[in-house]
């Protein structure tokens, strides 16, 4: 029988290793794939994953068991990632205005290419778009993770998720048309 | 009549669910006869589908082992409880400090306060008495001389 994540999270967060490790063997492979395609490094995504852990090991008393402890650990994971791209220079942020005006552009949908093309070309438009776009759509798309669950991660507010989430996506549509151009 | 589009945050968290019901149910009947909400919708949808196309990613090795080992290598965190125990144990361990800390506190008010109260300033009249002109028990001369000394004084020159 397998042990929720909430009983072991708790059994580590009172000082059990073994539980802890447990955890890790269930999420290392999302921890990394999320911090591959944030930082495009698979190195730093290796380095990146082992931080992460580490670092939640030492925050663990301070887990409750109201966060999930999968959502809890991409918060951490997402800024190990945040603070890499910042020492790299890699990412001059630009706060993303949630009032901003939203100009939405529908041009027809692009259905030639290939799945293999089609992932390639969406692992390179992910790197085109903004830190903030790539971020979010990852957790919605890759992760599913509920709109009140990236909230929670990133630390916003639902309403701010929903537009970003509009916005992630129309600009990467924007970018996966501008490279299959340039590419086609 | 103004035809009625959702707006593309709405458009957007319809692809996720994340839409209350009636606004669900109204955006769903428009994309039946919007062409061009229609096509917005397909596009998100292809996304959705590439992002379900891409490799799964793995680490490949197991890190589990690796985070053992290094944890291990830590200082033990004590089992059991939330709040670290030595935290608890330093804290009964300080009563003693701070119950003499208290009482040398309330020593030093006391002596302080009863230097400055007024029974300090202004001593009981029956001390003053070990002062006067007249010893205790002897006869009052006159009137003048008890109560009006300074009346006297000045009638001597």
């Amino acid at each position: 029988m397998t042990i929720d994540d909430v009983v072991l999270a708790a059994q580590a967060r009172d000082g059990d290793s073994p539980a802890f490790v447990e955890l890790v063997g269930r999420h290392q492979d999302r921890v990394f794939r999320f911090v591959l395609r944030m930082t495009g490094s698979r190195d730093d995504a290796m380095d990146l994953t082992q931080e992460t852990f580490m670092k939640a090991w030492q925050a663990m008393p301070r887990w409750r068991p109201e966060a999930k402890f999968g959502t809890w650990l991409l918060q951490i994971a997402r800024n190990g990632a945040l603070d890499l791209l910042r020492r790299q220079g890699v990412v001059g942020f630009e706060p993303l205005e949630a009032d901003a005006p939203f100009e939405d552009r529908s041009p027809g949908p692009e259905q030639q290419l290939r799945t293999r093309q089609r992932y390639e070309l969406l692992e390179t438009a992910l790197r085109a778009i903004a830190l903030e776009h790539r971020e979010v759509l990852l957790l919605r798309e890759v992760e599913d993770f509920s709109y009140a669950e990236i909230a929670a991660t990133l630390g916003i507010a639902e309403g701010t998720v929903k537009s970003r989430i509009a916005r992630a996506r129309a600009a990467l549509l924007e970018q996966h048309r501008r490279i299959g151009g340039e590419n086609g | 009549m103004t035809k009625w589009c959702p707006n593309p945050d709405d458009l957007s968290a319809y692809l996720d669910g994340e839409l209350p019901a009636d606004l669900r149910a109204r955006t769903a009947a428009h994309l039946k006869t919007c062409a061009a909400c229609a096509a917005r919708h397909a596009e998100f949808q292809a996304l959705r589908a590439d992002f379900a196309a891409l490799p799964d990613e793995r680490l490949g090795f197991d890190l589990s082992q690796v985070v053992r080992g290094r944890i291990d290598a830590l200082p033990a965190r004590p089992r059991g409880r939330h709040t670290p125990r030595w935290h608890v144990a330093n804290w009964r361990g300080l009563l003693p400090i701070g119950a003499a800390a208290v009482a040398s506190l309330s020593l030093g008010l006391a002596l302080g306060t009863s230097l400055i109260a007024p029974a300090a300033i202004a001593p009981a009249t029956g001390l003053l008495e070990v002062f006067a002109p007249v010893a205790p028990g002897g006869l009052c001369s006159g009137l003048g001389s008890c109560w009006r000394p300074t009346a006297i004084t000045r009638q001597i020159p």
